[in-house]
This record gives structure tokens, C-alpha cells and sequence, in this order.
């Protein structure tokens, strides 16, 4: 894997954008990071080795030499707008993917040579003022730390999407129910993945007495009558973790583009009207969609109708 | 808005972060920084302190779920037990705030991650890796989110914080530590905690240390101190009582007990001459509640040692 690596890239270099503007770019080379390391293990005389762990330092660095010869590319630097995330990171795929190549390419080679600098040589070398030895380590370090730490605030606002103030506030059952969702031995739709990602997924159990359907008013076949129509709800919630979704500023923008969507079934009684039990005579079943706060359900059984709504919370920790 | 770390320059190699206990969330400089930058004096000038506030994140969690006002429920009655004081405050603010990270993964993931994120934030403000120093002082809540986040570091090779990467804590210092009463509440309660296996604290409490290609790798490298008050129940003590089950312990851990008194008379001398000058005077004696739990009542109790054990 690794010739194939050294056959395909051109240049090795290590870019460190940095998020301050501030923030120096810095750059580094394989080459660099093994002759900054063979003078720092020279001038502190293998400070605190052994032989062995001196030829086992020596052999790692020729691993480096040999299996990267300065032409290992390693780029980094993503544009200003990465902030906004995975989605970024995804045109950049290939050379993150080459990066994380790197590290384990020749296992345990380099992370041995960088701990060998930061831990073994470290206070000899900072005794003896030479800490900028450690530099091109440092800016590897760095870059991998920038991107360590965009991926935690990506998963933050992720967490503020799904959790925050601007998300669907659950009722009693769904907290129990999500709650419950975190017991499962395999990895659920609800809980957080090893990325430390939230999932989108929470589960839905509701009743909801605000579904309006048409109804005919009696005697006039040409005039129509709102209905409330009760029912419960069993369905899953999607957050949309993109950063346009959401966030728009108008009423239509957020509507094209929610921060959620979900779908379940509904279950609603033999009769139509508000604050009815769901289970009542025999219930009519059917399904629901819902894009944002808006809903729509359709209902099977001996009155067929379709039925429309709005995500809103009538009663707190209730409906 | 979502979470953002703090960053800024570093004056010189040291850098200093506060993490914050909950409810602690007022603009501005915090009344803790100022108190440390009173400890630390001339040097103070050289640090990079750093405050972490998290009560954003739990808020998302109590509003998502509607528990605000089960929480305040909460409050109220450990309140009425404990008193309405600054005391009874504290002691009711964290046990309502301990509930998200103990019974949400998600709220402990994100809690921890808000931390980790500064951490990474200030590794990169810093200077050179061989040359940056930072140490962590935390209080209350902060410092149980402080425990599990230095394990989560040592332990997760994607955040590049590991001992092996080159990165360590200087000292940390646990001010009010409720790691193990809250080791012991979760155990007790263990199998209502979702993936208690995946929380530091459910092992026996150590420090972070790392095992890398057979050499053992400490995450702190010079003093892992833990205070508290012998009034300050936070920090496991009741009435003076040292409670095993409550005090946090861990092996390696300097460990300091203040002597606290619930008012500002704190001797017989003090109190016969507040009672003299009352009695000359015809004024009401004035004695003013103390609260134990006080985050700069700790800093400035052990304004020396911080200074000593921060300043190189």
C-alpha cells in the first residue's frame, strides 16, 4: 500500500491552515520530520536509550525515509469554509484518507518516532534550547488537531440541531422512549455514533389532537367543514444535520428545507373530533409524513381521509 | 449558536484553563480568573487563561425534554432541606445538572466533546508542543466533565491528545470534586445508567495514563491535587464528616482538606470582639454567612500553592 502511495503522490507536505487568521500556515515535509529527528536524537546523544531503543529509533527513521522518500503528499489545507463540516471534509476525501494512510501505513513507525521526540528526547531537548527540532512533528500535529477539532464542533452544532432550542420539544412517553432507546446492546438510530456524532434519528410517540380533515356539511354537498381528528402517533424523527437546513431565514426557506422530517403510522378513532381516545370503537389506521412542522397523514378503514397538521405542542410534557 | 472553544494568543508557554462548575455562566471575566490572576500576581501576566462554560449545552437538553421545571422540582427540595443560602444552591444546582451527562449519552458526548474541544483549541493557540504548558483548575460539576474528558483524550487516538502525541497536562486541580459521589449515586443506581461501562468514573478512579508500544505514558505529568472544605458537601464532606463514599480519592492525588466555618467568625477572639464593638457601639452584630462551595473562596484560601505549583 504504501509504494503505491509513494508511486501516485508527487510531493509530501504537511499544511496546517489553522482557524485564527492570525494562525501561521505551517508546512513540513517527511523529510524534514526524519532529519529533524535524526539531529534532535544526535544532539541530546539518545538521552534515556538503550542501545536498542536507539537502533529501534534509528530503523524507524530509515522505514520513513525508505518507504516515503520525500514523496508522500499529505494535504490538508482546506479551504476557510470548512467549517461547515463533513460535507467539506468529503471533497477533500482522497488526501484525508491519504493522511490517515500515512499515520498507519507502516504501523506504529511514525507515532513511534513522534513520541520518541515528545517524550523520550523532550526535556533534553528543551533543556538544551532545542525545542524547534520537534517543529515539522509539531505542524503534523497541528493539522491533525485542526481537523480533530473541526469534527468535534461539527458534532457540537449537531448536537445543538438535534438537542437544541430550535428542535421538537418531546413529551413525557418520547423522553421515556428515547431514553429507553439508549439500553440496546447494538448501535441504535438514536444515540451517538463512534465518531462522536449524534445519530439524526429520535423516536416519535404522541398523541395529537390538533389533525384537521374536511368533512361535508349536511344538506350542502358543495360546502366543506374543518374537523379535528385525534390520534396517536408512532413514528421516527430525521434531524437534517446539513448546514443550509434549517437555518433560512424566511418562513419559505425554512419550509423547503427544515431542520426535520418524520414518518410513522397514525392511528385515529371511529369518529372524527378532538380529544378523542384513539382506540375508540373501530380505529382507523394509516400513515404520516412530516416535513418540518407541517404534516400530512392519510387514513384507511371504513372513513378514509387524509388529514392535515402542524407539529406544535398544545400541552407541555403531554400533547 | 452552536459551541465555540475560546481562543486567543498565548503571552508566553503556560496557559491556564478554568472549567467551570454549573450555573457559573455570567459575562465576562469570571470572578474565579480574577482570583487566580490574584494568586498568580506579577506572573500572572504570562498565562493564557481560559474559561469553559458548558451550561449552554445542558439548557439543550433540559428544554428538549421539558425537564427544566422537573429539575427545579429538584432544586427546590433539596433547597428546603439544605436551606435557601448559596449553599443549598449549589448543592441543588448540580444535582439537577448531573442528571444529563449520567442519564443522556448524548448530553455526556457532547459535554465531553465541548471540553475536548478546548483543549485542542488551546494546544493549537499554544507555542511549540515541547514547549507549551497547561494546566487545569476545575470546580464542582467541571471537574467530574474534567475527569472523563482527560480519560477520553488518553484513550481516543482520533482527537491527537494522547501522551504519545506529545500533549500533557501540567497539574490539574479539583476544587469541590463530585467525581465519586456521583461514582457511587450511578452505581448505586447502575442499572438506570445507559452505558455506565463507558464512563471513567465506573472503574476504579485513576489518573489517565496511556500504554504506548510497552512504555506507560501519564497524561498529568506534575500534580494531580484535589481540595475541598470540610463544610462543602459537593466535595464529600457533611457537618466536618469526611464521607468515604462521597470524597474523591485517587491514587497518586495530593489531597488538601480546608477547615471551613459556616460564618466569617472563624474564632473565639473574632466573635468576642464583633460582640464588644456591637455592645460600644449599639449596633446589631453583623455575621455574614459563608458558602463553602465558593470557587474563589478556594483559590484565594490556596492563592501560595497555586502560585507554586503553577508559575515554573
Amino acid at each position: 500500500m504504501v509504494s503505491r502511495l509513494t508511486r501516485s503522490l508527487a510531493a509530501f507536505v504537511f499544511v496546517a491552515a489553522g482557524d485564527a487568521a492570525a494562525q501561521q500556515a505551517c508546512t513540513a515535509t517527511v523529510r524534514e520530520v526524519v532529519d529533524s529527528a535524526r539531529v534532535a536524537a544526535a544532539v541530546t546523544r539518545y538521552a534515556l536509550w538503550d542501545s536498542a531503543g536507539a537502533v529501534q529509533f534509528e530503523a524507524r527513521l530509515d522505514t520513513l525515509s525508505r518507504e516515503y522518500d520525500g514523496s508522500f503528499s499529505y494535504r490538508t489545507a482546506l479551504p476557510d469554509d470548512a467549517q461547515r463540516g463533513f460535507r467539506v471534509l468529503a471533497k477533500h476525501a482522497p488526501t484525508v484518507r491519504a493522511g490517515r494512510d500515512f499515520l498507519a501505513g507502516v504501523p506504529g513507525v511514525y507515532e513511534g518516532v513522534q513520541d520518541a521526540l515528545l517524550n523520550t528526547l523532550r526535556d533534553s531537548l528543551v533543556r538544551l534550547g532545542r525545542a524547534s527540532l520537534a517543529s515539522p512533528v509539531d505542524c503534523v500535529l497541528r493539522t491533525l488537531r485542526e481537523q480533530a477539532l473541526r469534527r468535534q464542533l461539527e458534532n457540537l452544532r449537531r448536537f445543538e440541531r438535534k438537542f437544541g432550542p430550535s428542535s421538537v420539544k418531546l413529551n413525557f412517553v418520547e423522553v421515556l422512549a428515547n431514553y429507553g432507546l439508549q439500553f440496546l446492546p447494538w448501535p441504535t438510530l438514536t444515540g451517538v455514533d463512534a465518531s462522536g456524532s449524534p445519530r439524526p434519528w429520535e423516536a416519535v410517540v404522541a398523541y395529537r389532537t390538533t389533525y384537521l380533515t374536511l368533512t361535508g356539511v349536511t344538506g350542502d354537498s358543495s360546502k366543506f367543514s374543518p374537523q379535528a381528528v385525534s390520534t396517536a402517533e408512532f413514528g421516527l424523527r430525521h434531524y437534517n444535520f446539513g448546514e443550509s437546513w434549517g437555518t433560512g431565514s424566511s418562513t419559505l426557506s425554512r419550509m423547503l428545507k427544515p431542520g426535520y422530517w418524520s414518518v410513522g403510522v397514525i392511528i385515529a378513532p371511529e369518529s372524527n373530533g378532538a380529544m378523542r381516545y384513539p382506540w375508540r370503537g373501530e380505529s382507523r389506521w394509516g400513515a404520516y409524513v412530516a416535513w418540518g412542522n407541517l404534516k400530512i397523514g392519510w387514513l384507511s378503514g371504513h372513513d378514509r381521509r387524509v388529514v392535515v397538521s402542524r407539529e406544535v405542542m398544545l400541552v407541555p410534557y403531554v400533547f | 449558536m452552536a459551541f465555540q472553544p475560546q481562543r486567543q494568543q498565548w503571552p508566553g508557554e503556560d496557559a491556564i484553563l478554568l472549567v467551570h462548575g454549573v450555573g457559573d455562566d455570567s459575562p465576562g471575566e469570571s470572578a474565579a480568573s480574577v482570583a487566580l490572576k490574584q494568586a498568580l500576581g506579577a506572573s500572572a501576566a504570562s498565562f493564557a487563561i481560559y474559561d469553559l462554560r458548558y451550561d449552554e449545552i445542558n439548557d439543550w437538553f433540559a428544554e428538549k425534554t421539558q425537564a427544566a421545571q422537573l429539575v427545579t422540582w429538584l432544586r427546590d427540595r433539596i433547597r428546603e432541606r439544605l436551606g435557601g443560602d448559596d449553599l443549598g444552591d449549589t448543592v441543588a444546582n448540580v444535582a439537577g445538572d448531573v442528571v444529563w451527562p449520567i442519564m443522556s449519552t448524548s448530553a455526556r458526548s457532547a459535554l465531553v466533546q465541548a471540553l475536548t474541544s478546548q483543549l485542542l483549541a488551546m494546544a493549537l493557540d499554544g507555542p511549540n508542543v515541547l514547549t507549551q504548558r497547561i494546566s487545569i483548575v476545575c470546580h464542582s460539576m467541571g471537574c467530574y466533565h474534567t475527569y472523563e474528558a482527560l480519560h477520553e483524550i488518553t484513550n481516543n487516538a482520533q482527537l491527537h491528545l494522547r501522551p504519545s502525541d506529545g500533549f500533557r497536562i501540567q497539574n490539574v486541580v479539583f476544587m469541590a470534586s463530585p467525581v465519586q459521589l456521583i461514582r457511587t449515586v450511578s452505581g448505586t443506581i447502575d442499572t438506570l445508567v445507559p452505558q455506565r461501562n463507558r464512563l471513567a468514573l465506573s472503574r476504579e478512579l485513576a489518573q489517565p495514563q496511556q500504554n504506548f508500544q510497552g512504555n506507560v505514558r501519564r497524561l498529568v505529568t506534575s500534580r494531580w491535587v484535589s481540595i475541598t472544605g470540610n463544610l462543602d458537601p459537593v466535595g464529600g464532606h457533611l457537618l466536618r464528616e469526611k464521607l468515604a463514599w462521597a470524597y474523591m480519592e485517587v491514587p497518586g492525588q495530593q489531597s488538601f482538606i480546608d477547615s471551613q466555618h459556616a460564618t466569617d467568625i472563624q474564632s473565639k477572639d473574632q466573635l468576642r470582639q464583633l460582640l464588644t464593638s456591637s455592645f460600644q457601639s449599639g449596633s446589631i452584630p453583623k455575621v455574614t454567612p459563608q458558602n463553602p462551595h465558593d470557587w474563589s473562596g478556594y483559590i484565594s484560601r490556596h492563592a501560595t500553592d497555586l502560585e507554586s505549583w503553577l508559575v515554573v
